[in-house]
């Protein structure tokens, strides 16, 4: 039996805070707010949910959730950690929890201050171990740290340094990818880089950090927190109309989970499993996806998802997205909002909210014509995937 | 910061798991765990072997030699320790079919490392005793004993 999710949830709110560099509230704070306003988006009262999947952070707890919207019966609570995955495997998570009965209004929250922390993901003073919440301690304390592998940036350089010996990809398409999502940023008034040029020049003169990425290669550092609200089919007919159907998800583990060095093939990612199960259970075919909004730490990993979820071959993917196929007015518009390279680091649940947002039909100048079927997919830790095809 | 952790040398020394690399790595050899239960090789260790789920091990040696399978090159330190080698490699190399063992790159001119490039290991770079691996390109001249 094929499981299906389809259309047995929607998610009826979304919302997200200002991502700022520099915030005098907690990540907490941030994450509470975040979630009482998804709920007042959907049109309900923050008490009145049943169910919470909280997306890779710990902190806040069911009880912080309780306390802080008045929650009158919480009947199923989850904790999803697998990085950057996470958002998009909790809402298909809470899917799941909808379709089976166990609750009716979920709520997906995340967040983290990537800017404000002590410890930045690009930092000079990066301490070992220091990044914090990413699996396989021993192996970063014993094996990488020691050789000076201690930042998400060089883990990522492992598997594009690979790719490039293997496929000879063109890396022309880290560009394209970097450029293109600038310029969506630049008509969303929520995103970071709304106002600032990127050109090729700059790109190309901008300093590699670590081979091969260019300083514009790497996603932005800000704080903020973003949530959504998935609810059942029965809640969904009494609300407002904007609600968006999930018709179908998946999450995904490669071999080696905790560790690219022994992986036997440092291509293979979660998402090379979780994408066949996603578009089977949604029945759709790729050229049925409108828009795309692909978890994009880097650039590069944007064209290996693209590669893995078999939009084109392993090596393809510069091809595939060059031509304007990925802008706004193109074929399938990636990452319509900016994505963590240039709207703000919202965890992939802003690519979620994007989604959302472009199906309600409310993108504004952003708007994809005609959106109908959306694609999100979410990338953590050392290659775990997830993905979700949404549908108005 | 703690001065304990500027040095490139291991941070958990302690971890069990690790002892016989730490103690391989002091007495110049490469010492991964063989199942004694269904002989498989394991690398990273770990409590418990992948395929039959056994939890004795018994050391063994690996090859102090191999490939290149992947790399980086850092050209921004995310440690102090590193401020003053930049740019500096990290390699992966392939010792036995599967095992791979990740290193700091020790040889000269790092920015022309190329996966399939054939590495020596080396652990005496940082001193005698000093329980970390580095790695040499095998082509490169053999550097010059002080």
């Amino acid at each position: 039996m094929v499981a299906t999710l389809t259309d047995k949830a929607y998610i009826a709110g979304v919302a997200e805070t200002e991502y700022v560099r520099g915030t005098p509230k907690s990540e907490r704070q941030l994450i509470l707010e975040a979630s009482a306003a998804a709920c007042r988006d959907a049109g309900i009262d923050p008490s009145t949910i049943d169910g919470i999947v909280m997306a890779w952070k710990d902190v806040p707890t069911n009880e912080d959730f309780i306390a802080a919207l008045g929650i009158k019966d919480l009947r199923f609570h989850s904790h999803v950690h697998i990085g950057g995955a996470s958002p998009v495997a909790a809402v298909v998570q809470a899917a799941a929890a909808i379709a089976a009965g166990l609750a009716t209004r979920v709520l997906v929250p995340t967040g983290h201050n990537w800017f404000s922390r002590p410890v930045r993901l690009s930092s000079m003073e990066q301490t070992p171990g220091g990044v914090g919440n990413v699996p396989g301690a021993e192996i970063r304390n014993n094996l990488e740290n020691p050789a000076g592998l201690l930042a998400a940036m060089q883990w990522y350089s492992l598997h594009a340094n690979r790719w490039f010996h293997e496929t000879k990809a063109d890396p022309a398409g880290m560009e394209t990818v970097a450029l293109t999502t600038r310029r969506h940023a630049h008509l969303n008034s929520k995103a970071y880089m709304r106002d600032r040029e990127l050109t090729s020049e700059q790109y190309r003169a901008s300093p590699v950090l670590v081979k091969p990425f260019h300083l514009f290669d790497i996603c932005l550092e800000t704080d903020g927190a973003a949530a959504v609200l998935v609810v059942s089919e029965e809640e969904a007919r009494h609300m407002n109309g904007r609600a968006v159907a999930i018709a179908g998800g998946a999450e995904g583990h490669a071999e080696c989970p905790d560790d690219l060095s022994t992986r036997p093939n440092i291509l293979d990612m979660g998402i090379t499993k979780a994408a066949s199960r996603a578009f089977d259970m949604a029945g759709v075919r790729h050229d049925d996806i409108d828009f795309a909004e692909i978890y994009d730490c880097f650039t590069f990993i944007v064209l290996r998802q693209l590669e893995e979820m078999g939009f084109c071959d392993r090596g393809e993917a510069s091809d595939f997205v060059s031509g304007g196929r990925i802008a706004l007015g193109g074929d399938m518009p990636v990452n319509t909002h900016g994505g963590l390279l240039s709207q703000a680091h919202g965890i992939g649940m802003n690519h979620v909210i994007e989604a959302v947002i472009q199906l309600r039909g409310e993108a504004g100048p952003a708007q994809v014509e005609d959106a109908h079927i959306g694609l999100v997919t979410g990338y953590g830790d050392f290659s775990d995937g997830s993905v979700v095809i949404l549908h108005n | 910061m703690t001065t304990a952790n500027l040095s490139p040398v291991p941070l958990m020394p302690d971890s069990s798991l690790y002892a016989d690399y730490f103690k391989g790595l002091r007495d110049g050899r490469l010492v991964a765990q063989t199942c004694t239960g269904c002989g498989a090789l394991q690398w990273p260790p770990r409590e418990l072997c992948g395929h039959c789920q056994s939890s004795t091990f018994e050391p063994v040696d690996v090859p102090t030699e191999g490939l290149v399978y992947t790399y980086s090159v850092m050209y921004r330190a995310f440690h102090r320790a590193f401020a003053d080698k930049l740019p500096y490699g990290v390699v992966v190399v392939e010792v036995a079919d599967g095992v791979r063992f990740i290193g700091r790159y020790a040889g000269p001119d790092p920015e022309s490392i190329e996966c399939g490039q054939r590495m020596e290991a080396v652990f005496d770079d940082l001193g005698p005793d000093s329980g970390s691996v580095a790695w040499r390109r095998a082509e490169d001249p053999a550097p010059v004993s002080p």
